[in-house]
């Protein structure tokens, strides 16, 4: 972020504690996108991402009086949508009726990405087909892999960043990021390795 | 085989090391051969990732539900009791500040807005503070939609909504505020035969004109998402039908007859999909799977497409 938009951020994040409920609306058009595709490539489904959306911004706009600067107002607004994630995809997992494979999951990711082209329809099998193959190697990954992936690879967010949105040290974000990674190229090696074998 | 370096490969794949390093790291991957296999395996997982981006319109709806559910909670608190038992959705509270403005101009009548009027209806829509009338605020609520007609001669439709008075916005389906209206019924109304009439004005809207509004397209996806009642579901997907031309609605369709759980909504989005000629060519890879669907007449018809190609629709 530029330092003019730091500067904008800052007046907009004063003048929302105060109690100007347009200032804040203007926080949430200028992160809601960041926010949105960070659910969507943590919990891979846009319904849950609707859902950690919508209660990022509420808890932001109920807490916003207590944020104190410590971070950026970008990255504590991220810490709260990666903890709505991570509680979303951790009640998702005990109550056992979360899946990355069925086919609303791939549905509503589908539906969630652009995705036009000269055939839709035949476009939609294949990138039906590589969706399921990457969700089921997402889902290789632990919570916290998973989100430390999201946050480097889909968001591009620096290591530093992301400990302070975790709440734990960088070291231990690098060694989140590399053995998510590991995990990601060694599940979708088999499948690459298939696709070799099937053009030859 | 492997390289003790591999971990500061990863760091360097993600542009994370200091200079120094990201020259060192440049050429070590000049002399081992490891490293250079990893980052390429690296750089394959890099390009079959799809772009994590949602799509504008997906983000724009979002922000006005959330826009409408602030805005709906901070004048929550200051709501006199009667409307506590009527909270709505949050989408209708700002559509509310407009109709209780209405409200109060017409007084007890039932009221039409036709032309003219709609636009400027359109613009109260966003409002998102209390009205005042007569030296009193009123507060942007909501009582609901009492229902949704269409004149089927001429196409124009009726919606009756009900804030402190009844009010009715008559239009076309181009007018903008009856756009918003339906839009607004179809997401986030919570009665369940409001979101099916406001379908089934739509489908026969569209029906009159052989084809649906992209700007429906999008809210009737979303819903089908959500939507758990298989009437509406139904409704949605037989909608859905008059957007042909639109890739949205096509993906849709496939990927609700190919997943839905239901056999009758698989077998009207196959219905759906396949009522159009000219894209059967296109749905051979869809009708290659569907012939494996638990269903005897999807896999039947499929089958029969699939041999016959268009004349099976003749």
């Amino acid at each position: 972020m530029s330092e003019k938009n730091k500067h904008i951020e800052f007046e907009l994040v004063g003048r929302a504690q105060a109690g100007d409920d347009k200032a804040f609306e203007e926080l949430v058009q200028l992160h809601d996108r960041r926010i949105l595709n960070l659910a969507l490539s943590m919990l891979g489904n846009l319904a849950d991402a609707q859902d950690v959306y919508q209660e990022t911004f509420m808890r932001a706009w109920r807490g916003i009086g207590s944020f104190r600067h410590q971070s950026s107002f970008t990255t504590w607004l991220m810490r709260i949508a990666v903890n709505q994630s991570l509680t979303l995809r951790r009640r998702r997992s005990l109550h056992s009726f979360f899946s990355l494979h069925d086919a609303a999951t791939t549905s509503a990711a589908l539906l969630a990405f652009d995705l036009t082209g000269d055939s839709a329809a035949d476009k939609a099998l294949q990138s039906e087909e590589m969706m399921r193959q990457i969700n089921a190697a997402l889902d290789t990954l632990s919570a916290r892999e998973r989100a430390v992936f999201s946050l480097k690879h889909f968001q591009g967010e620096k290591i530093r960043e992301i400990a302070v949105m975790l709440g734990c040290a960088e070291g231990t974000v690098k060694n989140l990021l590399f053995r998510g990674v590991r995990k990601m190229r060694k599940s979708l090696h088999a499948y690459f390795k298939d696709e070799v074998d099937v053009l030859s | 085989m492997s390289c003790r370096k591999s971990k500061n490969l990863v760091l360097y794949f993600y542009d994370e090391l200091a200079e120094d390093e990201r020259l060192a790291m440049q050429a070590h991957l000049q002399a081992c051969s490891f490293c250079r296999k990893e980052f390429a395996a690296l750089e394959q997982v890099r390009s079959a990732m799809p772009e994590a981006k949602v799509r504008e319109e997906t983000v724009q709806l979002m922000r006005r539900a959330l826009f409408f559910k602030l805005r709906s909670q901070r004048s929550g608190g200051k709501l006199p009791t009667v409307w506590s038992r009527f909270g709505k959705p949050a989408f209708q509270a700002g559509l509310a500040a407009a109709l209780v403005l209405f409200g109060f101009w017409l007084g007890d009548r039932r009221e039409n807005f036709p032309g003219q009027a709609a636009a400027s209806l359109t613009d109260l829509i966003t409002a998102d503070k209390a009205v005042a009338v007569q030296g009193n605020a009123v507060s942007p609520y909501l009582l609901g939609i009492d229902k949704i007609t269409i004149n089927p001669t001429d196409g124009t439709i009726e919606i009756d909504y009900n804030t402190l008075n009844k009010i009715a916005v008559r239009g076309d389906l181009d007018d903008p505020a009856v756009q918003t209206m339906l839009q607004n019924a179809l997401l986030a109304d919570e009665t369940p035969s409001v979101r099916l009439r406001a379908l089934k004005t739509l489908e026969q809207s569209a029906e009159n004109r052989r084809t649906l509004d992209e700007v429906f397209v999008e809210p009737i996806s979303r819903m089908l998402l959500h939507e758990s009642t298989i009437g509406i579901k139904l409704a949605a997907v037989k909608t859905l039908q008059f957007a042909s031309q639109s890739a949205q609605a096509r993906q849709v369709l496939i990927q609700t007859m190919l997943g839905d759980k239901n056999k009758a909504v698989r077998i009207q989005a196959f219905k759906s999909l396949t009522r159009n000629a000219g894209l059967i060519e296109q749905l051979e890879p869809v009708l290659t799977r569907t012939q494996s669907d638990s269903n005897t007449y999807i896999r039947t018809k499929s089958l029969q497409f699939l041999k016959q190609g268009k004349d099976a629709l003749l």
